[in-house]
């Protein structure tokens, strides 16, 4: 079994390093891993710390967004024949501990895309994240008839077979409900499982902002009727 | 006051046009295009340069039946048609770019991996 791990970096010059440092390099039932390193266009030395691990490093020439960054994180995955492809952000917030958590329902084939959850185990979250992660929970159940807790968690596995049928071409933050969105429509086995969140002054003054909430909604609205 | 709407549309006329058509002899945009934007910017000074038209054009569609509202409705739609097509284009563009980036950024990485003799 071959596992690759995808990470849009966009500006992560503080800490893109430590992150892929900290992340696993043997997992019980994974023969090899493959770390992907997306560098969406930085402007600060977020490149040279990558080129300091032993991260596959891939370079946007341009910032196109973290949608288009995962994207091409999945299309290498999908060349290294990785069976299963890990998504997780660039900015500290998640534990790389909870990699085994989400590939187990993959392993054990009970699932074909897992979202490593925030709230399920919400401790921490600041209120107004809940509120605006409940506002995406619904716009993409609404849009796809799946009810998930966190679809916004840039923490997921998606399967080999899966990874193939998927056609993704958002570019930013509108991924994630992108991928629950495709999965649904392939029919595919979803599955959630709580993960733990590093909430650093850094993680927090990364992500989205509210005021991006239109904007996906009208780049998922526009991608339902196929525009 | 007339006066000063006068300079202004002729301003941005003047601007518009010149660059839809250099965009256009430089083949950047269609004829279609420019005869598009030739027309609505003559229309704009026309109403700049003589507002009675307004009046007249809503004789035309039935006096004062029409009403102002109807005028502002259709120039409404007409402001989000335009909209939507920017979106629809940038849009375009947008994806484009990404698999551009996608192919730049895969075909390099891949390149490296070759000349390091690594498989």
């Amino acid at each position: 079994m071959k596992l690759a791990i995808v990470i849009p970096v966009f500006n992560e010059s503080k800490v893109i390093k430590t992150v892929i440092n900290s992340l696993p390099r043997r997992l019980k039932g994974i023969d090899k891993i493959s770390i992907i390193a997306v560098n969406d266009g930085s402007t600060d030395s977020s490149q040279k710390e990558i080129l300091k691990t032993d991260a596959v490093l891939l370079n946007h020439p341009i910032n196109l967004g973290t949608g288009s960054a995962t994207i091409t994180g999945f299309e290498m995955a999908k060349k290294l024949s990785t069976d299963i492809a890990v998504s997780i952000d660039g900015d500290g917030q998640h534990d790389p501990k909870d990699i085994e958590k989400v590939i187990e329902p993959i392993l054990e084939q009970k699932a074909d895309l897992v979202i490593g959850s925030r709230l399920i185990k919400s401790e921490g979250m600041p209120k107004l994240k809940k509120a605006g992660n409940f506002i995406f929970n619904f716009i993409t159940f609404i849009l796809c008839g799946r009810w998930v807790s966190d679809t916004q968690s840039g923490f997921k596995a998606i399967s080999r077979p899966l990874l193939s049928k998927l056609r993704l071409d958002t570019m930013g933050y509108e991924i994630c409900s992108e991928i629950i969105i495709e999965a649904a429509q392939q029919k595919a086995i979803v599955k959630e499982v709580p993960i733990r969140v590093i909430y650093t002054s850094y993680s927090k003054s990364k992500g989205q902002s509210m005021l991006n909430g239109v904007n996906i909604l009208t780049k998922l609205i526009f991608r339902k009727v196929k525009i | 006051m007339q006066a000063a709407a006068k300079i202004f549309a002729t301003i941005l006329g003047f601007l518009v046009l010149s660059r839809a058509y250099t965009d256009y002899k430089a083949k950047k945009e269609s004829l279609i295009m420019m005869v598009f934007w030739t027309l609505t910017w003559v229309a704009i000074l026309s109403i700049a340069y003589y507002p009675d038209l307004v009046r007249r054009l809503m004789d035309l569609f039935g006096g004062e039946r029409t009403g102002l509202g109807t005028v502002f409705g259709m120039g409404l739609a007409f402001v989000l048609y335009v909209s939507y097509r920017v979106y629809t284009k940038a849009n375009r563009i947008e994806k484009a770019l990404g698999k551009l980036a996608r192919r730049l950024a895969i075909g390099s990485a891949e390149g490296k991996k070759t000349r390091s003799g690594k498989k």
